[in-house]
């Protein structure tokens, strides 16, 4: 058969792309209990830290989750609920846009949404080390019982003084990831917003 | 055939680095390089898939009509980066998260395709894989330096581990003195543009005395 001619061309090829499509498949299907179980456990660990519950394992987490968490259906958004210092504590899972890409995380509030009571990211594309931080223990601490503003919002801003901690709804924001924390902040504030409505609604 | 080997080797991570000589690949030694651990895993992908695509487009090699050989050859790298993403996502989930979108990006890696193209095309299977490992490792090697003077500047840490505890190490307080500073400059992409500048001069200073006494 000619090396050169259509005809082999096509079948060569396709026989190839089937070949290596057919072996990829495989490989996904193999693995992919494992993938949806790793971004379920992921979902958990997050909600369990929003929450401020804390955990050694995964199966620690697993079991945590299963004991303390229960999810609630109100309206169309599906909240997750657990008891703190004998209130009733709400999370809800956010998504918004970042800087580069979708941002994925959990923020939790007290029944009156007057305080939020912690956040955790599940996913994020935002530049390492820059907007990135958005990840990092200090930069989420500081939704760690956090009292809102008058407007029930937060501000994510650079602050001039050093003891943004004790004012309510603010936030001190990341160097050089201005337009990152800009960002977060909407997201963060569109979902206030939106918890409010729910609670409020009750 | 051990000499050849040798030579392939001394060629891929040095006389002929696909960074510092080929300056292929440099797109991710931009992007990836600002810590350590990502680019020590993103810099192991490669290794892994330049070896076995050279390995497989050398073994196909005489069966793939000429006109569609590179399309071919994409189709094969992609199939051992999708094979890594897999891999991570199931086994090494921090780590995917971590790297995100960059273990895509693998696919878009000069080296790859230029190693494919110029090597694996005519040469047999066993010094085609040796060929895309060595290469890999020409990269790797070059990446790390970026990512270790990037982080240690960028975030005063080496792999994760704080070196400046107070700035006060090393003597830098001459440099600080009031303790570390970040540079925030280490952290985006164009510091990577000048780090990889100032090492490329280097290494070409050194190669081409080298190459005047020999």
């Amino acid at each position: 058969m000619n090396k050169q001619g259509i005809l082999y061309t096509v079948i060569i090829t396709f026989l190839i792309c089937f070949a290596f499509i057919f072996v990829l498949s495989l490989t996904d299907r193999a693995v992919a209990e494992r993938i949806i179980k790793n971004k379920d456990i992921n979902e958990r660990k997050a909600v369990l830290t929003a929450f401020g519950l804390s955990y050694k394992s995964d199966e620690d987490a697993f079991t945590l989750f299963e004991n303390k968490i229960s999810s609630e259906k109100i309206k169309d958004s599906v909240l997750y609920t657990t008891p703190i210092a004998g209130e009733k504590a709400y999370a809800i899972i956010f998504q918004g846009q970042g800087l580069w890409g979708i941002i994925t995380g959990v923020l939790a509030v007290s029944k009156d949404v007057k305080r939020i009571i912690g956040m955790d990211l599940i996913s994020h594309n935002e530049t390492p080390g820059l907007g990135g931080r958005i990840d990092e223990p200090w930069f989420k601490n500081q939704f760690k019982n956090k009292l809102l503003n008058d407007q029930g919002t937060v501000i994510i801003a650079k602050s001039k003084t050093t003891a943004t901690s004790d004012r309510p709804g603010e936030i001190d924001a990341i160097t050089a990831a201005t337009q990152t924390s800009q960002a977060f902040e909407k997201i963060i504030n569109q979902y206030l917003t939106r918890l409010s409505a729910l609670m409020g609604g009750r | 055939m051990a000499g050849r080997v040798l030579d392939i080797t001394k060629e891929n991570l040095w006389t002929n680095n696909p960074i510092f000589i080929q300056i292929l690949g440099i797109c991710s030694a931009l992007a990836v390089t600002s810590n350590l651990i990502n680019t020590s895993i993103m810099s192991a992908g490669v290794i892994f898939v330049t070896g076995f695509s050279n390995l497989t487009v050398s073994v196909l090699k005489n069966i793939i009509p000429r006109k569609v050989r590179m399309i071919i050859q994409t189709l094969i790298i992609a199939f051992y980066v999708i094979i890594v993403d897999i891999f991570l996502r199931a086994f090494l989930p921090d780590i995917s998260r971590a790297l995100g979108a960059y273990i895509g990006l693998i696919i878009t890696n000069c080296i790859i395709m230029g190693r494919a193209e110029a090597f694996a095309g005519s040469h047999p299977p066993l010094i085609s894989l040796w060929d895309g490992l060595t290469s890999g490792t020409g990269y790797m090697a070059v990446l790390m330096l970026i990512a270790f003077v990037r982080e240690l500047l960028g975030y005063g840490t080496i792999f994760g581990f704080e070196v400046f505890p107070g700035g006060k190490l090393f003597g830098l307080w001459l440099i600080f003195p009031d303790g570390f500073q970040h540079w925030i400059i280490m952290l985006m992409p164009p510091s990577a543009f000048f780090l990889l500048g100032i090492f490329i001069w280097i290494a070409k200073t050194i190669l081409l005395k080298s190459k005047d006494n020999p």
